[in-house]
């Protein structure tokens, strides 16, 4: 009896924090060691012809992507970044005072960033068949 | 914490400040941080690009090849170059927290953060030349 009244038993919402957070952290990550040679890649070298680049032709790259090292490559440096942006958005929303209700807030930067991980799965399979 | 607090009727009016919405442009930090946070738009648009040009190579060679064409209109090169600058920026920050959060001790011995600091931007360069050799190598 006096343990249970000492410890009262209350149900706290679990906090979708930790799941954010690591996805966040994972996703600077790539954001600061692989975007900038993906950048450089698709914004300089490709379209400035600063080098050959065979991996863009179509057979090459559709080789890349049907690959399983490369699905999970493009897979790291769409779906990452794309939750730690989402992470930084739905915070920095609340910085600018741009406030909306927490459930859709959630929906559009969380439910957005995980459609965009589907879509990229999804593409990804559409690849291979 | 109290049992059923939140039944507890109070009359508390606590004060609260208006904070303008431009507070971040106060002073140099706050605007830096709000830089920082902003990078995120970037990458999103970055994100976006990339799972365009997966969407196209999904359709065929004609619309991979127009793909391609497109990230060589000014205005995607403009593009990028702004994410190239928000990414690096990202970095440059990222880097300088990452000894503040992590602090290796190994015995006695706490590693500077000098050291660490150091440490990421030797492992970014030894990356991006290996991913851009890797890259340009590739199938030539």
């Amino acid at each position: 009896m006096l343990s249970s009244q000492s410890k009262p038993q209350r149900q706290y919402p679990r906090s979708h924090e930790p799941i954010v957070w690591s996805l966040f952290g994972a996703g600077g990550m790539v954001v600061a060691f692989l975007l900038p040679a993906a950048v450089l890649i698709t914004g300089f070298i490709a379209p400035l012809g600063v080098a050959e680049l065979p991996i863009l032709s179509y057979s090459l790259a559709l080789e890349f992507c049907r690959s399983w090292w490369g699905s999970l490559f493009i897979l790291v440096c769409i779906v990452l970044p794309a939750f730690h942006a989402a992470h930084r958005l739905y915070h920095g929303m609340h910085d600018l005072h741009l406030r909306g209700a927490n459930w859709l807030m959630l929906t559009v930067f969380y439910g957005g960033a995980s459609g965009l991980a589907c879509a990229t799965l999804f593409y990804l399979w559409i690849l291979r068949h | 914490m109290t049992e059923n607090h939140e039944h507890k009727q109070t009359f508390r009016k606590p004060y609260q400040h208006k904070q303008s919405r431009w507070w971040w442009l106060q002073n140099r930090f706050f605007t830096l941080y709000l830089i920082r946070e902003a990078t995120a738009v970037w990458v999103l648009l970055y994100c976006l690009l990339l799972l365009s040009g997966l969407v196209s190579l999904s359709e065929g060679e004609a619309a991979w090849s127009d793909w391609l064409n497109s990230l060589s209109h000014p205005a995607a090169v403009g593009f990028q170059m702004i994410v190239l600058t928000a990414v690096v920026y990202h970095a440059v920050t990222w880097f300088k927290l990452a000894p503040k959060i992590m602090v290796v001790r190994i015995g006695t011995w706490t590693m500077p953060e000098r050291l660490m600091l150091i440490g990421q931007w030797l492992g970014l360069l030894i990356l991006t030349a290996a991913l851009l050799g890797l890259a340009i190598a590739w199938g030539a």
